[in-house]
């Protein structure tokens, strides 16, 4: 029964998926009809997500489906983050495909696929299960990058992604294989105990098997050697599943990583000055892409690598012993609100086949549009860190724990990276306030984006006083 | 351990270094003839290969293998369950219930598309 409680969000997403499915696949659904369904099944299930988080003991709980799948804490936070970029980014998508052509019935069933994915990733606690998971993920979000077959834009990104995500998914299961003959099994735990016993840097199939995973996981989470796809996919996907990708990916891929890295202090000891490094090379090699861009959505992109910077330094500073995650989930709360409402915005703003993409093309909106331009730069200013943004407090909290672990470099490179990250984000605010305006920004329809973008905007004061347990 | 894994390197480093000198070897060494005949893709006998081996096959073709193997799939998974089946007991059957199911959507998702129409 209490298996039953835990994957029961996992069950309302992938039903609801299912339910969509059948839906494009009769005839008497159209796109309204389906929009609609998108965004209320994502509602659905994170209300369940938030149901199951709230009852129960916040006690870790390892034995889901004989050990196959672990809750905590940390994974259920995880869990409502990704749901509610899951929501946010639906909402993106309709006012999206009132201007785009191309929309496709199956987009919000693979939307739901990708964030069942996503959910079973956040629990997994079995390689085996860690890879059908990382799998399910991925194909739905390569097929929902390139679901419009004739743009030739969306197809070299899909192409470019799907090649280095392969790559990625065969580093992966070596590194299973690794360990699999390390430890003579693929269980978490069993793993734990294995180097508890044998110790971790005198079992070579271990160091190798660790090794390729959190290669394959630095992949995913577009960190510093392995950040050159990003900008090619996130400016070739459409502007919502951008969205999706930037905060809903990372989340999960955060969270499996965190996870990884828990199964014992050892290998976590032995990876930290590798991380300490990658941390680092990210934030800067981060901040030198997005500096060199003129295209909004390009900037965005090399500014998710930086913020996965700033995770990996969450990484480097959590303990074994007393990991609740706090830090590292309020700063992806803090950054999809941030990116989620910037391309729900956008999403609107855009235009017919996204026409308005570079900086130039946002001059003077606060003339012509001033709401969206307000919520534009809340967005910005949270993402720079400005106090009383949540972008701050995630910062903060993130530095305070480099700080804590003892990583008084780390933290200060954190700083200066911050600061670096100004000069992009505040460019643009600039040029939306300070310039006369060009262009009329005419809106085709009514949508729920516009809502939904102050709704973001509200959250990220709002999340920045609730207080995180260190 | 250590001493398997160094013997193994060893092999794989020595073949990885044997082979390519070789390989080298013959090609420098080696006596060389060209011909039309020689480079043909069949030596004697067919003239004309009909057709190019790069040419376009119809979508549906891969679609159909596609769908073969995941029904084939479903086939081999249920082997095993039907092998312990006394043992998994009633838990087992409704999980295999909840697997067909899940499959039967599928089906009927492709046949709604018209996957199967055979044009």
């Amino acid at each position: 029964m209490q298996d039953l409680m835990a994957i029961l969000p996992l069950v309302a997403t992938g039903a609801g998926a299912i339910l969509l499915m059948l839906a494009a696949a009769f005839e008497s659904f159209r796109k309204e009809g389906i929009s609609i369904m998108g965004i209320g099944l994502f509602a659905f299930a994170f209300f369940v997500q938030l149901a199951v988080a709230n009852s129960g003991s916040f006690a870790p709980y390892s034995g889901v489906l004989n050990g196959m799948l672990a809750t905590s804490t940390f994974t259920k936070v995880a869990g409502l983050i990704i749901l509610a970029c899951g929501f946010f980014s639906a909402i993106a998508a309709q006012a999206y495909f009132t201007q785009n052509k191309g929309f496709v019935l199956e987009f919000y069933c693979l939307m739901l696929f990708a964030a069942c994915g996503m959910l079973l990733l956040t629990m997994a606690a079995e390689l085996i299960t860690l890879f059908i998971a990382l799998e399910i993920m991925s194909l739905a979000i390569y097929a929902l990058v390139g679901y419009d077959r004739k743009s030739v834009r969306r197809s070299e990104a899909v192409l470019k992604y799907l090649m280095l995500g392969a790559f990625a998914g065969a580093f992966y299961i070596m590194g299973t294989v690794f360990i699999y003959a390390g430890a003579k099994s693929t269980s978490f735990r069993v793993i734990t105990d294995v180097i508890a016993t044998t110790g971790f840097l005198s079992n070579p199939p271990l160091v190798g098997g660790a090794f390729l995973i959190l290669f394959a996981f630095l992949f995913k989470a577009a960190a510093f050697p392995f950040h050159a796809w990003v900008v090619d996919v996130y400016d070739g996907a459409p502007l919502p599943v951008t969205g999706f990708m930037a905060t809903a990916v990372k989340t999960a891929v955060f969270a499996v990583l965190a996870n990884f890295l828990m199964i014992s202090s050892d290998l976590q000891a032995a990876w930290v000055d590798y991380l300490f490094y990658i941390a680092v090379f990210t934030m800067f090699a981060g901040n030198l892409i997005a500096i060199a861009q003129n295209n909004l959505k390009r900037m965005l992109a090399a500014s998710g690598i930086v913020h996965s910077g700033y995770l990996i330094i969450a990484l480097v500073a959590i303990q074994a012993k007393t990991f609740t995650g706090g830090a590292m989930l309020f700063y992806l709360a803090a950054y999809a609100l941030a990116t989620l409402g910037i391309f729900a915005a956008l999403s609107y703003l855009a235009g017919e086949e996204e026409r308005r993409v570079s900086f130039d093309d946002f001059k003077g909106l606060a003339r012509v549009r001033p709401y969206s331009a307000a919520c534009i730069s809340i967005f910005l200013l949270s993402m720079a860190g400005i106090p009383p943004t949540a972008g701050f407090m995630g910062k903060f909290y993130i530095i305070a724990s480099a700080f804590q672990a003892g990583h008084v470099s780390l933290a200060i490179l954190g700083i200066v990276s911050s600061i670096l990250s100004m000069w992009y984000y505040l460019r643009l605010i600039v040029l939306m306030y300070f310039r006369e305006p060009e262009d009329r920004f005419e809106v085709a329809e009514m949508t729920l984006a516009p809502l939904g973008t102050i709704i973001l905007a509200i959250c990220v004061f709002a999340i920045s006083f609730y207080p995180v347990v260190l | 351990m250590s001493a398997e894994l160094v013997l193994s390197g060893a092999i794989f480093i020595g073949l990885a270094i044997i082979i390519p000198i070789v390989m080298i070897m013959t090609v420098m060494l080696g006596p060389r003839s060209d011909s039309a005949a020689k480079n043909d893709p069949y030596e004697s006998g067919i003239k004309h290969v009909v057709g190019h081996a790069d040419q376009k096959f119809s979508v549906k073709f891969y679609l159909l293998a596609i769908l073969f193997l995941i029904f084939d799939i479903e086939a081999v998974f249920m082997y095993p369950w039907a092998v312990s089946l006394r043992e998994l007991g009633v838990f087992g059957l409704i999980e295999m219930t909840v697997f067909i199911l899940l499959l039967l959507t599928g089906l009927i998702y492709i046949l709604k598309k018209g996957v199967l129409n055979w044009r």
